[in-house]
């Protein structure tokens, strides 16, 4: 089956500038996938070139297995797209907004009610005018006219910004249930807790160019875990002398450490130790980041 | 074309396209009821008549398009559709939409949820470009309505006959529709409101002094066919003279500038 999201070699120049370097990227069908970065590392250029709102300087690009940007007409009514920074029309109210956006598309608005009552849009918000609202009342029609018409892919940049913890928190199970009913998500945020949660897979970008690209657990629990063991008694001489094990402390009857790789050894030495506690705590995305992006 | 960005567009604006249409109405009728009061002191005998009136000054004639006849109702019609107030009038109804067509959206960050949509770039613009005429249209109905009225109430503004008065307009639209044509190029290749707005403005203004000197200076008589105020000559029109052949050269100038702006917008990266 063909990848739902093809970009080969994808670069985008704005005068000397080079805002995007050679990006490939591809995801499948029912997969959700992180795009990672900083402000200005190329992400929202991919996607607007994705979206055939910039043109690429070079590169090739399919969506949904249709050229880009030839088949555009044809692939958006296939996708929903939320960006990172939106207006909307100041005089209209919420739900003209939302018609006005479900009229240009021919895929039926099936999802807007239920998306409202989650987002805790009521009829009384939806009918006061956009200059009105607040950023976090604005990102919740942004992110209702992005799902709406069902569509089989959606594109989130920057999704959660001005939202609270609570339409966070649901936003997020709106991704996990999009994903389980085989939809395909392109996710880009600079919020890798975010992306942590909703993806299986992610890219990272630095400077334009992608620098990381494998599944979302490689980049964090798998990968390196901090441990914390409490003992009964005292610590064997060399008991943790153990490959993967790294950043050794020890105090009285305690020990900190940093372990990478098959958990399987590091268990049957503990078993053979009076543990009282043992504490395994997968690296965050966070750190993961910072470790392939090289800087804080 | 999008008749869903049509709607949008004419719905953003409809209390201001209302407004200049009641304005254009009030001045086309308050002139011609001020010119009741000067036809009617002239028809007591033309000694009182200043020479000023009977041969005005060439800059007053080139300031109203190379014509002034203060003595029928035609001439202050003709005063009338040249005057700066309609022509600002008019001239906003032009660029109410055009001139913000994309610059608006883009500045306002709108375009990215329209045209991530299945909309091409053609029929988004060719959305505004017809909302744009409509605008266009409405003031220009505005203008009409007042001299209808006046001719119905005020005296002697009766003399001019419908059709002609249908033609005057008619011209009149074809010269503003160039100019919102004018106004959607600048705008497609802008992304700030204001500076489309500006530049489409000083397009305007920048014509109607070329037209205004070359009208008064012999040496660059020539300059006044690059003006699109030239050909627009509302005297000409009431006087039954040919118009046509200007006014297909003011319909040139609204494709070709349309036609551009079309070809633009679709190679351009929308970017703030």
């Amino acid at each position: 089956m063909a990848p739902v999201v093809e970009i080969e070699g994808l670069v985008k120049r704005y005068g000397r500038v080079e805002a995007v370097r050679g990006v490939s990227v591809e995801v499948e069908e029912g997969e959700s996938f992180g795009y990672l970065g900083p402000n200005g590392s190329g992400k929202t250029t991919t996607i607007r070139c994705l979206l055939g709102l910039v043109q690429p300087t070079e590169g090739r690009m399919r969506v949904l297995g249709r050229d880009i940007p030839d088949a555009l007409p044809g692939v958006l009514s296939d996708v929903g797209y939320l960006p990172g920074e939106f207006g909307m029309w100041p005089n209209l109210t919420g739900r003209e907004v939302l018609d006005y956006l479900a009229r240009l598309q021919p895929r039926s608005s099936l999802r807007r009610d239920e998306l409202c009552e989650r987002f805790d849009l009521s009829d009384r918000d939806l009918d006061r005018q956009i200059r009105f609202y607040s950023r976090g009342m604005k990102q919740k029609v942004g992110i209702v006219q992005a799902f709406q018409h069902r569509p089989p892919l959606v594109v989130l940049d920057e999704p959660t910004e001005g939202l609270d913890p609570v339409m966070k928190d649901r936003f997020v199970n709106l991704l996990v249930e999009h994903r389980a009913a085989g939809g395909t998500l392109f996710l880009s945020s600079h919020i890798l807790s975010e992306v942590e949660l909703a993806t299986d897979r992610v890219s990272v970008l630095k400077r334009g160019e992608v620098v990381k690209t494998g599944p979302t657990r490689d980049l964090t629990g798998e990968r390196l875990r901090h441990c914390t063991l409490h003992l009964d008694g005292p610590l064997p001489d060399g008991a943790l002398d153990l490959e993967g094990i790294r950043d050794l402390r020890l105090e009285d009857r305690a020990a900190y450490f940093d372990f990478q790789g098959d958990m399987g050894p590091l268990i049957q030495r503990l078993a053979a130790l009076p543990v009282k506690e043992f504490l395994s705590e997968p690296e965050r995305l966070t750190e993961a980041f910072f470790d392939v992006y090289g800087e804080r | 074309m999008s008749g869903a960005v049509l709607r949008q567009s004419l719905r953003q604006v409809a209390r201001p396209t209302v407004i200049v249409a009641l304005g254009a109405a009030a001045f086309f009728f308050l002139t011609l009821l001020s010119s009741a009061s000067f036809l009617e002191d002239f028809s007591r005998g033309p000694e009182g008549v200043p020479s000023f009136f009977e041969e005005p000054p060439r800059a007053i004639e080139a300031f109203l398009g190379g014509s002034a006849d203060f003595f029928s109702p035609q001439g202050w019609l003709v005063a009338g559709m040249l005057h700066p107030i309609v022509l600002s009038l008019l001239t906003s109804g032009a660029i109410m939409i055009a001139a913000g067509a994309v610059a608006t959206e883009l500045e306002r960050g709108t375009i990215d949820l329209v045209l991530s949509r299945p909309i091409s770039r053609t029929a988004f613009l060719l959305g505004k470009a017809v909302a744009s005429l409509i605008v266009v249209t409405v003031v220009h109905a505005g203008g009409f309505l007042g001299v209808l009225i006046a001719r119905a109430i005020v005296e002697r503004v009766d003399e001019i006959p419908v059709p002609d008065l249908l033609l005057a307009f008619a011209g009149s639209w074809v010269l503003f529709a160039a100019f919102a044509m004018v106004a959607l190029l600048i705008s497609s290749r802008s992304s700030l409101r204001g500076r489309a707005t500006g530049i489409t403005i000083g397009v305007v203004v920048t014509a109607f002094f070329v037209n205004f000197m070359a009208l008064l200076f012999d040496e660059i008589d020539g300059a006044r066919f690059v003006s699109p105020f030239h050909y627009f000559r509302p005297a000409d029109i009431l006087k039954g003279e040919p118009f046509v052949p200007d006014l297909l050269v003011l319909a040139a100038v609204a494709v070709v500038a349309g036609a551009l702006a079309v070809w633009r917008f679709g190679r351009r990266d929308l970017t703030r």
